[in-house]
């Protein structure tokens, strides 16, 4: 047996275990944890695959930085509050099961019946080594071929940044910058310009017009005059 | 690569969605139907590469280099949207959030 | 000259500027000197324009402004052409607006609108003037609709009056009818010759009159003269389009004379006129001109026998006149048409005036009934009205003599028995004329006053009013001497030019040019004589024309003067009972008092199934098909949604179902039907 077949199928069952430990553990901090050691499996599964850059990039980004990420969420949010173990409902369980094993049958077949590939590239391993590597390779190509898409992916990544803040930004300050800004809807806050509607605000939720922010009074009561009967208007 | 056949990168792309699937479908937890999300990118990456390693081009590598990208930004838009819920209704069970319903 | 043209238009376009614009605050009631100046700086440039025409035998004018329309072969340009028959139109319609606008200024003193009227004056003056001096038909169609637009802000001038509105309404409503012929008659102009321009080798003047070897056929050229001349019924009155005239009175009165007599009703016969080469090449088309011409004539000298509405009377006695220029042009006297143009401009322009006169000094009283003996309350108003009354009655030295006489004789002249009887009904319509003019004279100026005139004081108007009225009545009695010796006079060969070059060109032209060989310069200025002895048939019509030409007059003169004399019968001695002959001929003075129920016709037959055909399609069409469908389309998939929301539970672990579900049942149809799994 040769050995990349047996390194394989080792790396293979630790990230299939620690996957299904990650959904099966009911700890979300052991969840996280086994996920960080799923993908430094994944990560070795792109060394064997030659992805030597993805490979590290997979290491920095999910594992260093998203999975930091979420284990601080998971810190932020009251552990007390954290509930242990959540499942859904039985009937959701099992289908969610059944189908998931369903797929699973369909891409195995899937992958069983289907051995056509598209034309053979020029990436042989012996020409990535002639450039000076797979970082080298990959380069050459996202910036040639794909210069466009990975410009405009730094667009996706700080409006995502931007995104984050607006939502993490702490409710009180929200509520604070909320109350100063009317929308943008030419000046009617948040579309309404019922006084007792505003006063009530939107089904549930806190009033925007309080004591100190009075709402602006309507101009005048507009009177809609609409044609009913079409000989009120006309004359012969 | 071997004798190795693309095969086994595939059917091990394909377990790891299932699982990442099969996670979302039962669990209620918000953060742990996040990672089963991240999982199932993963699971869709290592297909990618092997499809580009057994083509013998780069373009399967590139894409991955973008879907990381955009996992990135999803991860820390999808984070900020859990601790604002958190926040706010003080739980991170999904059956508890259907305020979009009304 | 041609580089001052421009000045023309330009002036009274300051002047709408000016008073439109800072009139209510800021000039306020000396607008009107800025527009009498503008005008008379107007005047004295037309005035310069025809002495430097003058000069020369065909000279003509043309200043090129800027190109409008620049798109391919489809050039529009704004050029400013001035011939013998523009510099004519343009003495007209600067001196009548000159003294319209001087008289404006007393008429409208009190005014609430007054900044307003004498912003409109400028504009209408602006626009004629641009009409007259287009050099293609786009132009003149754009100036066109400028001088109807005008004429629909003037007739509502006082917008409050419903009545006001409705015939402003009506004028422009019934205009419209005219103008879709006219925009049509451009259309098939354009398409038919590749251009608008009326000059040049390229132009379609110059190419109507060798449109057979152009290919086009004479159908084309009739069609697009009905269709031209359909414009010129609605702007000048003609049956069936002359009902808005008698309502457009509503204007203030100078606008009545400026724009509903003297100007701009006249455009339609300047057009028909301008366009003469198109009318030449179809036979059939001058004859529908003709006919309509001398209908109308007779249609509106009939029913102004019996209005006793001063300015009703008048304006069908404009409408009436149209019909004498519009079969003078239909029979080819072109220079007649013209001719009784300018005569008309002047005293038609000073009955009007004479007639704000009296409104002005009654009160804004109108019914003749309650007038009379106004000739003692207002001599300057009485007298210059006489004058125009027997120029428009025709009677020998005052101008519409010459003019309505000239179109008469050209009708008669004319080889086809539709000008002669165009001249039997002109004939017929001159004794009506007399009649109505008359009566209009003696009901309003002679007799005991039908009024109390201690309640009422009728006084004279003052200078403002007074003095136009007198400086009208100049050419109004003497204006026809340019025309002496009938067909013969300095008028006549002034016009020469614009006349005479079409018509050789063609045999079929000839036909119609024969009636006026008289004119050619060939035959009259320098050789007649050789002429005479050359051609026995052109001798013979020479010697037919001038032998009739005193016949006429001679008819005409007798004809006018026993209109006179039936009207002094009627109207100062008593000895024919009016009443009694309208009881007599019961139908016939009922069908004359309803103005031939020609507006009850068009109600009935026209508008009112118009009317209801829009309320059809409103109230069924539109409210219960069309706004069915989309009520209803909404309503279905509102009621379908109601029953879809409750899919939309709100639970994520079912959306995140439905989605594994989906991706089951792709992932099965690919396998089922794409992969080799099953096969």
């Amino acid at each position: 047996m040769p050995w990349d077949l047996i390194f394989f199928y080792i790396i293979g069952a630790i990230s299939v275990l620690a996957a299904l430990g990650m959904v099966a553990s009911p700890n979300p901090i052991h969840s996280g944890i086994l996920l960080v050691v799923c993908f430094l499996n994944v990560a070795g599964i792109f060394v064997m695959l030659g992805a030597e850059f993805l490979a590290i990039v997979q290491v920095i980004v999910y594992t260093g930085a998203i999975l930091v990420l979420l284990l601080f969420v998971l810190m932020l949010v009251d552990p007390h509050e954290l509930p242990s173990f959540y499942l859904a409902q039985p009937l959701q369980r099992g289908v969610g099961v059944l189908l998931g094993l369903i797929l699973l049958l369909e891409i195995g077949a899937a992958i069983v019946t289907q051995t056509q590939f598209g034309p053979k590239g020029n990436a042989t391993p012996a020409n990535i080594a002639a450039m000076g590597g797979n970082v080298q390779a990959l380069g050459s190509v996202l910036q040639t071929n794909y210069l466009l898409a990975f410009e405009v992916v730094s667009l996706v990544l700080i409006t995502g940044i931007i995104g984050a803040i607006v939502l993490a930004v702490p409710e009180r300050l929200g509520q604070r910058i909320g109350t100063l800004r009317s929308t943008i809807s030419l000046g009617h806050p948040r579309g309404l310009d019922h006084p007792a509607a505003l006063m009530a605000g939107p089904r549930n939720e806190t009033p925007i017009v309080t004591k100190e922010r009075k709402a602006p009074e309507p101009a005048a009561v507009r009177r809609l005059v609409m044609a009913k009967d079409p000989d009120d208007f006309t004359s012969v | 690569m071997g004798h190795l056949g693309v095969e086994h990168y595939l059917f091990l792309s394909a377990i790891l969605f299932i699982i990442g699937l099969m996670g979302v479908l039962v669990r209620r937890n918000l953060l742990i139907i996040f990672m089963c999300v991240e999982l199932m990118m993963t699971a869709v990456n290592i297909s990618l590469v092997a499809f580009g390693t057994a083509t013998d081009t780069l373009n399967g590598q590139a894409f991955v280099v973008f879907t990381v990208a955009v996992a990135a930004a999803e991860a820390a838009v999808g984070l900020g949207i859990i601790l604002a819920l958190s926040r706010r209704g003080k739980t991170v069970d999904v059956d508890d959030m259907h305020s979009l319903r009304d | 000259m041609e580089h001052y043209l421009f000045l023309i238009p330009l002036l009274p376009l300051v002047a709408f500027v000016i008073n439109l614009l800072l009139g209510r605050w800021v000039v306020k009631h000396a607008s009107a000197y800025i527009a009498q100046v503008a005008m008379f700086g107007s005047w004295v440039v037309s005035v310069l324009v025809f002495f430097d025409i003058r000069g020369s035998s065909d000279k003509v004018l043309e200043q090129h402004l800027f190109t409008w329309i620049p798109s391919g072969t489809f050039n529009v340009p704004v050029t400013l052409h001035v011939d013998q028959l523009a510099s004519i139109m343009l003495l007209v319609v600067t001196t009548v607006s000159t003294l319209v606008f001087v008289y404006s200024k007393g008429y409208m003193a009190h005014d609430g609108g007054f900044y307003r009227f004498f912003a409109y004056l400028p504009l209408f003056a602006f626009s004629m003037l641009m009409l007259v001096l287009a050099n293609n038909l786009l132009l003149l169609y754009v100036f066109w609709e400028a001088v109807g637009l005008c004429s629909y802000l003037l007739i509502g001038f006082w917008f409050r009056r419903r009545s006001a509105n409705e015939a402003a309404v009506k004028a422009f409503v019934v205009n419209r009818v005219g103008d879709v012929g006219f925009g049509l008659g451009i259309m098939l102009t354009f398409w038919t010759f590749g251009t608008v321009d009326f000059y040049g080798p390229d132009g379609i003047f110059a190419k109507a009159a060798n449109h057979a070897a152009l290919g086009v056929s004479g159908g084309t050229m009739t069609a697009i003269a009905l269709l031209l001349f359909l414009g010129a019924c609605g702007k000048s009155a003609q049956f069936p389009l002359h009902v808005w005239l008698p309502d457009a009175m509503e204007g203030p009165t100078p606008v009545s004379a400026l724009i509903h007599a003297a100007t701009m009703v006249t455009a339609g016969v300047y057009m028909v006129a301008r366009t003469h080469p198109i009318y030449l090449q179809s036979e059939s088309a001058l004859v529908v001109v003709a006919l309509i011409g001398a209908f109308t004539s007779f249609l509106a000298a009939t029913i102004a026998l019996v209005q006793y509405d001063l300015k009703k009377v008048i304006a069908y006695s404009t409408i009436s006149q149209l019909g004498y220029m519009v079969f003078a042009l239909g029979t080819g006297a072109w220079v007649a048409a013209i001719f009784h143009l300018m005569t008309h401009a002047f005293f038609k322009g000073l009955l009007f005036l004479g007639a704000g006169s009296v409104m002005h000094g009654m009160h804004d009283e109108l019914d003749m009934r309650k007038m009379g003996g106004l000739r003692k309350f207002m001599p300057i108003t009485f007298w210059t009205f006489l004058i125009a009354s027997f120029a428009n009655a025709g009677l020998i030295p005052f101008a519409g003599f010459w003019s309505k006489d000239e179109a008469i004789v050209g009708a008669w002249a004319s080889a086809s028995s539709v000008g002669k009887l165009a001249a039997v009904v002109g004939l017929i319509t001159a004794f009506l004329t007399a009649l109505y003019m008359f009566r209009c004279v003696f009901m309003t100026f002679f007799k005991a006053p039908r009024f109390n005139p201690e309640a009422i004081h009728p006084h004279e108007s003052g200078a403002w009013m007074a003095v136009p009225l007198v400086i009208l009545a100049v050419p109004a009695a003497l204006i026809g001497f340019i025309g002496f010796p009938p067909e013969n006079g300095p008028f006549q060969h002034f016009l020469e030019p614009v006349f005479e070059q079409a018509p050789a060109q063609t045999t079929h032209a000839n036909e119609q040019a024969s009636l006026y060989t008289i004119q050619e310069p060939a035959t009259t200025r320098t050789a007649i004589a050789a002429a005479q002895a050359a051609t026995a048939t052109e001798t013979h019509e020479t010697h037919v024309s001038t032998a009739t030409t005193v016949t006429f007059g001679i008819i005409s003169t007798i004809i006018a003067v026993s209109g006179i004399f039936v009207a002094y019968l009627t109207y100062i001695t008593g000895t024919i009972s009016a009443t009694a002959i309208g009881a007599r001929f019961a139908p016939l003075y009922q069908l004359f008092v309803n103005k031939w129920y020609l507006d009850e016709i068009y109600h009935n037959y026209i508008t009112m199934p118009f009317y209801n055909f829009a309320m059809f399609l409103w109230r069924i069409v539109d409210v219960k098909i069309i706004d069915g469908t989309v009520n209803g389309v909404a309503a279905l998939i509102g009621a379908i949604s109601q029953r879809m929301r409750t899919v939309q539970t709100g639970l994520l672990a079912n959306y995140a179902l439905g989605i594994a579900l989906g991706m089951v049942i792709i992932v099965g149809i690919y396998l089922a039907g794409f992969s080799t799994l099953f096969r």
